[in-house]
């Protein structure tokens, strides 16, 4: 292969590819999405079916609906929209995973465990992992703040894109779990 | 060792560990020593069936130790954790990987022309990954309470309740589907992206199609598995009851551990919506290595290409929705068996069409009696009879008599063993030359061929008619508690002798590997006369490519063209009247 050839190949990293117009990393990080989604969806489904099957629902006796409410904005206020604010998704970012984790610690301090019922455990395990995903989110904003001045503008472009659509998500897979987990 | 298809130089010493040629090949030697490990695990497994009430012998004992066999007798314990270990090894840690990992990341990128994998880093991170959990799972055989012994399956409440290995086990499943989804996230957009100019979709070799529906399917269904699993970790080390049921009582004393309110058939449908898509993931990529073989050694072009492509996908597709054909007895109504029978009978139509379309591409070829084609014939018929077996399996009726009975083992194993294992075998004698530069010894191939068929369908073929008879599966004493099973022993025994000579022909396919590399014929640049872009560059590296740019022109089976000087024109060679267009690179007439 030729110079030219491998520095075009590199590129279709961050350029779009011509027949396919996507570019390595929207492709990849659309898979990764797809796939996290099916992670999420076996989740709610899980708790769906347990929901269903139960005879009793004990999530509206523990909810702090403003804890809630205050982490839903923050997560919305965490999508990255322009070079910018890659910070503010860090500043968000912390803020829901800080009311997140404070609502759980206050569950257990009031003496509820995942073990009580199914409805704690759904909680626990699958807003749990929300959160590690969201710490990662964090995370990947705060290694693009680091690195961005340093990249090919369209390489930056491409992965601030990468990480809007990766918080897209994560607010999404938060709001199915307040809709399975607390709809009346 | 393997070069790129573009012959460039060979990577820095920083680049090579995510250099796809190197992970390719750590895929295939962890896999192959999975496989022997899940071989090892089946033949204490088959002395036991063997001889249920006979002491294991001397060696085998003091290897397994006094707590899983005292006295030398296996305990039905530890039966249990090799029945679990080897479905898993062999499933999780051996086929899927050498398909997938070894040849799809060594071959795919040179078959699309690309100088590696799209994301190296993410696909060599899949490997370590991998390895981590294999490792776990199998430490759990060191662990208090022994290895996971719920079986492959790890239905609850069982499994919840089992010893230390289980935890283990789910980690490690948890891991896989990590590294499962990374590697298919770096295959699909290698693909997709890193094709060679002219390589269109339907100019692609359809050992890469196979490829990339596996990496769907695999990116798609696994994360179902690891959810459960995450669940059920948390049954187990927190005592929650995702899968935990009210009013649970074993052994006469209740569970009161656990809250209750969870659903042991909810696991059952996070696991299956893997494990079904997962046995695609066994044969797709495994059809894609016969159908290169098949058109290579018949010097013709594979019947209906695009009949094919259109089968794979349509089994990627419904394969999602055919799980619960393994539930049949779980209670379920009658309409959702019906809904799931009809989705697995229409399944079978594209593995059909997959099979016919490639034994209808031996009619009036010039076959060649390579090795690697006697594998791939062989495929056929007994990938064949291992897919019609399942039929009476897929329709509820049947199902009912012969779900959890030998008849299902048999099933899966004649379309596993002498199915997907006889594909790799051929896979190795065929891309040997590549990665080596030597061609494998023909008369030992031969040997390896000849004794693994026999010695394949001698194990599996009884196993259909033990099911027949009604003994069940996964019984540490073969069934011998029944009257009905009274009178198998002896092909029980039959089975075990057979296994014991399948290992011993193995060793002529292990000579023939450490023969060849020394001593094999030399390779030239395309020893089978292919025409896939793999073959484009000289075996060994170091060698530079021409400094003509690549160009796909033409589709991957273009043998016994008429007209042509010779039985095959190669995917990047420009007919006598063709120039490549310098505005978009295709090939047009003088």
């Amino acid at each position: 292969m030729s110079t030219s050839e491998s520095r075009e190949r590199r590129a279709w990293a961050w350029e779009p590819r011509p027949d396919t117009r996507l570019t390595n990393v929207q492709l990849g990080m659309g898979l990764f999405l797809a796939s996290e989604a099916m992670l999420f969806g076996s989740f709610l489904f899980a708790c769906l079916v347990l929901r269903a099957g139960a005879a009793a629902w004990s999530a509206s006796q523990w909810v702090n609906g403003t804890t809630m409410a205050l982490a839903s904005v923050a997560l919305i206020a965490a999508i990255p929209t322009s070079e910018r604010s890659a910070r503010r998704v860090i500043v968000a970012g912390t803020v829901f995973l800080a009311a997140a984790a404070g609502d759980m610690i206050r569950l257990l301090y009031s003496g509820r465990h995942p073990a009580d019922d199914v409805a704690l455990a759904c909680w626990f395990v699958v807003a749990g992992l929300h959160w590690i995903y969201a710490a990662g989110g964090v995370a990947a904003a705060v290694h693009h703040a680091a690195v961005a001045r340093a990249l090919d503008p369209r390489h930056a472009a491409e992965r601030l894109r990468a990480l809007r659509w990766y918080w897209v998500l994560i607010d999404l897979i938060w709001l199915g779990l307040l809709a399975a987990m607390f709809r009346p | 060792m393997l070069t790129s298809t573009t012959g460039a130089r060979a990577p820095t010493a920083r680049g090579r560990l995510t250099d796809h040629r190197t992970v390719g090949l750590q895929y295939a030697l962890t896999a192959l020593v999975f496989l022997l490990a899940g071989y090892l695990l089946m033949l204490l497994l088959r002395w036991q069936l063997a001889w249920p009430t006979s002491p294991m012998p001397p060696l085998a004992a003091a290897l397994v130790g006094d707590a899983n066999a005292p006295g030398g007798y296996m305990a039905p314990e530890f039966y249990n954790q090799l029945v679990a270990m080897h479905g898993t090894v062999m499933i999780f840690l051996a086929v899927v990987p050498l398909l997938t990992g070894a040849f799809g990341t060594s071959i795919v990128p040179l078959q699309i022309g690309a100088p590696g994998m799209a994301f190296p880093r993410v696909h060599a991170a899949s490997y370590w990954i991998y390895l981590a959990a294999g490792l776990l799972m199998l430490s759990g055989f060191l662990a208090p309470g022994g290895a996971a012994s719920a079986g492959w399956t790890s239905y609850p409440p069982l499994a919840v309740l089992a010893p230390h290995g289980q935890d283990l086990w789910l980690s490690g499943i948890v891991l896989l589907g990590v590294s499962s989804m990374l590697g298919a996230v770096s295959m699909i957009t290698t693909v997709v992206q890193l094709r060679a100019p002219g390589l269109t979709f339907l100019r692609l070799p359809f050992f890469v199609w196979s490829q990339l529906v596996a990496a769907l399917l695999l990116l798609l269904a696994f994360p179902a598995l690891q959810a459960g699993a995450i669940l059920q970790l948390a049954d187990r080390l927190v005592g929650t009851s995702f899968f935990m049921p009210d009013g649970l009582v074993v052994g006469g004393v209740p569970v009161e551990r656990f809250s209750g309110g969870g659903s042991p058939m909810l696991w059952q449908h996070l696991f299956w919506f893997l494990a079904h898509p997962e046995v695609y993931v066994l044969i797709l990529p495994a059809i894609g290595i016969v159908a290169e073989i098949i058109a290579a050694n018949t010097r013709r072009p594979v019947w209906g290409y695009r009949a094919m492509v259109g089968a794979a996908l349509f089994i990627g597709v419904m394969s999602l929705i055919v799980w619960a054909h393994h539930m049949f007895l779980t209670g379920m109504s009658t309409s959702l068996s019906a809904f799931f029978q009809v989705t697995t009978v229409i399944i079978s139509i594209p593995s059909v069409v997959l099979v016919t379309a490639l034994v209808l591409s031996l009619w009036g070829g010039a076959i060649r009696f390579t090795t690697p084609m006697l594998f791939a014939l062989a495929f056929l018929p007994m990938f064949g009879l291992g897919g019609l077996t399942g039929l009476p399996l897929g329709l509820a009726a049947s199902d009912v008599m012969l779900h959890d009975t030998w008849y299902v083992v048999g099933h899966f194993h004649l379309i596993v063993a002498p199915g997907t294992l006889f594909a790799v075998f051929a896979g190795f004698y065929h891309w040997f030359p590549k990665v080596t530069g030597r061609m494998l010894h023909h008369g030992l191939g031969i040997a390896h061929f000849w004794g693994s068929l026999l010695a394949m369908a001698a194990i599996f073929v009884p196993m259909l008619t033990l099911g027949l008879r009604g003994v069940n599966r996964r019984m540490y004493d073969a069934g011998l508690q029944f009257t009905h099973a009274q009178g198998t022993l002896g092909i029980q025994e039959h089975m075990t002798w057979a296994a014991l000579a399948l290992g011993v022909v193995q060793l002529a396919f292990v000579a023939n590997i450490v023969w060849s590399l020394r001593r094999g014929e030399a390779a030239g640049a395309n020893p089978w006369s292919a025409t896939t872009l793999e073959w484009r560059t000289e075996a060994r590296p170091g060698t530079p490519d021409s400094s003509a740019r690549l160009q796909v022109v033409r589709g991957p089976y273009e043998y016994s063209v008429p007209g042509h000087a010779s039985d095959f024109v190669p995917q990047w060679e420009l007919m006598p009247v063709q120039r490549l267009d310098e505005r978009d690179g295709t090939a047009t007439q003088r």
